[in-house]
């Protein structure tokens, strides 16, 4: 058996982005400890992490629709009213320099920071959903817990 | 026809993983039973995954554990199949055993 010394970032992944899967990360230590290596544990975190990403969505399909509508609609917006003007005055600018056109810049304008977002956008919320106080009572804490957390309550034998 | 949810094979290897384990199955155990028996590498998350799975199926109930220092205090679950578990499996043994019916080339093992 080896020391209790395991992968710190890692666990600290899990417990963040895993769907604070308490057990799940129990079984990592007990396994690593038994001799298993940190790329074994790192593969395990992060296969945990898409595979709870995924349940979260086939489970969640309304709200995972309402979170895609919602963000795209705010980043049009938001492309339209300030992004589109600034990459234009930022054309210009690089016209005026000297340095040619920005081409396809609706290309770069349209994917790296949509999808950026989408990235950010779940990080924040699997942070401040492992944040939330475990005694979170109340409409508000329920309907966010039951967004966050896919672990239902378990039935005794 | 009515419309049969069968076991899919993960899901059939985990639930036979299960019952080979009896009160001793958690995490671990089963992850081990199905890499050594069933000779292909896991994932602990997809484990779960399925385990949760078949828990909504009602075909697997679980407990949580007591915590324990090893596993820097946190509990294991233990895992149990239902009686309804139990009869998908039988069933799916049942529905391979007639597929396989009448395919001699694959009587020997090999195909």
């Amino acid at each position: 058996m080896r020391s209790s010394q395991r992968p710190i970032v890692a666990t600290w992944v899990l417990t963040r982005f895993g769907n604070g899967n308490e057990v799940l990360a129990g079984d990592l230590v007990e396994e690593y400890q038994r001799g298993r290596t940190a790329a074994w544990y790192w593969r395990q975190v992060l296969v945990a992490i898409l595979v709870g990403c995924g349940h979260e969505i086939r489970t969640q399909k309304l709200l995972t629709m309402r979170a895609v509508i919602t963000g795209w609609a705010a980043l049009i917006l938001y492309g339209h009213l300030i992004g589109l003007p600034l990459y234009k005055l930022y054309s210009r600018v690089l016209m005026a320099l000297g340095l040619g056109p920005l081409r396809f810049w609706w290309w770069h304008y349209y994917t790296y920071p949509h999808n950026l977002g989408a990235v950010c956008r779940w990080f924040s919320q699997r942070l401040a959903c492992s944040s939330l106080p475990s005694n979170t009572s109340g409409h508000d804490g329920d309907r966010v817990r039951g967004v966050c957390a896919a672990d239902k309550p378990s039935r005794d034998f | 026809m009515m419309k049969r949810d069968y076991l899919g094979n993960f899901e059939l290897m985990v639930m036979l993983a299960l019952l080979r384990l009896g009160e001793e199955a958690y995490g671990v155990p089963i992850l081990r039973e199905i890499e050594e028996r069933g000779g292909r590498e896991v994932a602990l998350g997809s484990v779960y995954a399925t385990l949760g799975r078949l828990e909504e199926k009602g075909l697997v109930s679980s407990k949580l554990g007591e915590p324990t220092p090893e596993r820097g205090g946190r509990a294991k679950r233990y895992f149990r199949v239902t009686a309804q578990g139990l009869r998908e499996v039988c069933e799916a043994k049942r529905a391979l055993k007639r597929l396989w019916r009448g395919l001699p080339q694959l009587q020997g093992g090999s195909a």
